[in-house]
């Protein structure tokens, strides 16, 4: 049944559009980079500093305050130029091992923001202002580096592994 | 010159190594990227920052300061893989047009870079209401300028893969 959706996807004007055009995919490419250069950079940053870098003089509350903002506009945009590029090949792109990759360690870093959120945060009102933040939000940090770093490496995987 | 270089480099060990091995161009690639996010987020952040974006409780003079620690080793990680990756290539980068743009254009950032970074060094840590209000001025347009040669760089880097000549 999926693959019957994803054969209608394939059909519609847009993705027939973006398949043909010569350029178009190109430039999606290039604001996919750009949205996910700043969603990776903005979540580097608090990360860092969760794991307990001095290098940042902020209290960890109003750098995600700030910062957050920047990443959901970035992610948002990061999403759907995500969803053009797969227009372009829908069949191809859910066959392929490295893009289901890329969506699981996009579910895992949605998991491990929501235990940060729901659990870990909960006391953050005590270490907020912390060089070293308590074992939990060092963890968090840490993993949401690495996940992230395998969504990019699984992301470029797909363009050298898709049939 | 850029022709001989290309082959030069084509005839290396590293190259054929790099063309012998599936995963070094992808590897090389995604740290690329990676990098690309460390440097590409710090400079928007300094110019959101040089408009007051983040507050009195971000001077950019500060910030900057901070910024330009990692831009700097972002930057020196682009050129690692960034070489790599021409050496992996040499003729189909070295000699594309949409390279060559990309050079000119990350000269042109440098440069913009240092200059900001001469205005931000020499500023002291108080408010930005502080800073005189030509230096407010420059240091945006100086921002703004940097945003731009980045966003024209990735683009340009983007379709070096694309385009033929």
């Amino acid at each position: 049944m999926i693959i019957d959706f994803l054969h209608a996807l394939e059909e519609t004007d847009a993705a027939v559009a973006i398949a043909e055009s010569a350029s178009l995919f190109p430039w999606l490419e290039v604001i996919h980079v750009i949205a996910i250069s700043v969603v990776l950079g903005t979540i580097f940053l608090v990360d860092i500093r969760l794991m307990g870098s001095a290098s940042i003089p902020s209290r960890i509350s109003s750098l995600s305050f700030k910062l957050l903002p920047l990443t959901w506009c970035a992610f948002a945009v990061a999403v759907i130029s995500g969803a053009f590029l797969f227009l372009s090949q829908p069949v191809n792109y859910f066959g392929n091992f490295a893009f289901r990759l890329k969506m699981f360690m996009l579910l895992m870093a949605g998991l491990n923001m929501g235990v940060f959120h729901l659990v870990i945060q909960r006391t953050m009102d005590i270490w907020d202002n912390d060089v070293i933040p308590p074992k939990g939000a060092r963890i968090a940090g840490a993993l949401s580096i690495m996940i992230w770093m395998t969504v990019v490496c699984a992301g470029r995987w797909i363009g050298f592994t898709l049939s | 010159m850029l022709t001989e270089l290309a082959h030069w480099l084509d005839g290396t060990v590293l190259a054929s190594a790099m063309r012998e091995t599936f995963w070094v161009v992808p590897m090389t690639q995604t740290v690329h990227i990676l990098a690309i996010a460390i440097v590409f987020s710090a400079s928007v952040i300094l110019a959101l920052s040089t408009f007051g974006y983040f507050g009195e409780g971000w001077p950019y003079a500060r910030w900057g300061k901070r910024l330009k620690r990692w831009t700097v080793w972002g930057i020196g990680v682009l050129f690692l893989s960034g070489i790599l990756m021409v050496t992996g290539e040499p003729e189909r980068s070295l000699l594309n047009l949409m390279f060559q743009i990309k050079m000119v254009l990350l000269v042109v950032a440098l440069l913009l870079f240092w200059q900001l970074n001469k205005r931000i060094d020499a500023l002291g840590n108080g408010p930005l209401l502080s800073i005189p209000l030509s230096t407010r001025l420059l240091t945006r347009l100086l921002g703004l300028s940097i945003l731009t040669c980045w966003i024209a760089i990735i683009s340009a880097g983007r379709w070096i893969a694309y385009y033929i000549g």
